[in-house]
């Protein structure tokens, strides 16, 4: 339960700004506004619910199957627009970043494809999982670093009043929010390595689960729905610490 | 990878408007957007002119130039006229200005 709170705040954060940027795109017709929309939405509300659905409301029937397979796949399509993303947005004309984002997608596919025809059945984790769990670390990682990256960039024009605070701050809550994606997959992967099957999530990871979800969602509602007194607040910060040049 | 036709422009533009030589013109052109850690081969028009404005200044004044301001300002009014595109696709400044709920 501890660590389904967390979680479910990041799925509530994450359904509001995913169908913003959704609703976005149709008047904008922005393809990262798609992707960031459609990532955020697979691979947090969409995918997990439908997973959620089949082993809650249709255990044991083919019906579980059918939302266990159609979850991941939903789940692996949020991750595959977040690593178009990345390239799109933070390395648009990079042989290398088109490449890795190539590869992401292409290995999650057939990770994808190998976890639904060969399910861990017994609890213990097969290659396949691995390799898919990795992968989707690898993707969030991936992001989390760019956006970061980027973020420090525009910190410096921040200070020459050649950037807006604002967009900067948005870079670093994007970073976050990813980088708290990545970790929390890479401590339930962890977890799960480390349980004998049919043993349960201890509390401890389940509070850290907790607190990855929190800090993801914090991420989220800081770079795109920013208060008007954060944005107040990074205005004036940005004004004091300006360089004067000449 | 070759300069973008903006950063051509605008460091001839300056040689043409001063008494920097080629050399020095183009030094000072990408000694301002190195210090706001633009790439020559790629910054946009809209980022060129915001250089010109707020940081080319200083630079020709430090290089000596007489009436750098007014220089700058020509600058400014000639690049705008252009309506040069540059190779930059959209930035992601651009791209989260978009998505942000202001």
């Amino acid at each position: 339960m501890l660590g389904i709170a967390g979680i479910a705040v990041f799925f509530a954060v994450g359904l509001i700004v995913s169908a913003r940027l959704i609703a976005l795109w149709r008047r904008s017709l922005g393809l990262p506004e798609l992707l960031a929309g459609l990532g955020l939405l697979g691979i947090g509300p969409l995918g997990f619910c439908v997973m959620m659905a089949g082993l809650m409301l249709f255990a044991d029937t083919t019906l579980a199957s059918v939302c266990r397979v159609t979850g991941m796949g939903l789940q692996a399509l949020g991750f595959v627009a977040t690593a178009v993303f990345t390239w799109r947005v933070f390395r648009p004309g990079s042989r290398w970043a088109r490449g890795l984002s190539t590869a992401i997608c292409v290995s999650l596919g057939l990770t994808f494809v190998a976890c639904a025809l060969a399910p861990n059945r017994s609890g213990a984790m097969l290659l396949h999982h691995h390799l898919d769990v990795g992968l989707k670390i690898a993707c969030l990682g991936w992001g989390a670093l760019e956006s970061l990256r980027y973020w420090r960039v525009t910190q410096r024009r921040v200070a020459l009043g050649l950037a807006d605070p604002l967009v900067s701050a948005s870079f670093l809550a994007w970073g976050i929010s990813l980088g708290a994606g990545a970790l929390g997959f890479a401590l339930i992967w962890m977890a799960l390595a480390a349980l004998a099957p049919g043993e349960r999530l201890g509390i401890g990871v389940q509070l850290a689960l907790s607190a990855c979800g929190i800090a993801a969602a914090a991420g989220l509602y800081f770079a795109f729905l920013p208060p008007k007194a954060y944005a107040r607040w990074l205005a004036t910060r940005a004004t004091a610490r300006t360089v004067v040049v000449g | 990878m070759t300069d973008s036709a903006i950063f051509e422009f605008v460091a001839n533009e300056l040689e043409r408007a001063t008494s920097l030589g080629r050399p020095a013109a183009r030094a000072a052109v990408r000694s301002v957007l190195e210090r706001a850690l633009f790439d020559p081969e790629s910054v946009s028009a809209d980022q060129m002119q915001l250089l010109i404005e707020r940081l080319l200044p200083s630079r020709l004044r430090g290089s000596g130039v007489k009436d750098a301001d007014r220089v700058c300002q020509q600058l400014a009014a000639a690049l705008a006229t252009q309506g040069l595109a540059g190779d930059a696709p959209e930035s992601p400044d651009e791209i989260f200005g978009r998505m942000i709920r202001r």
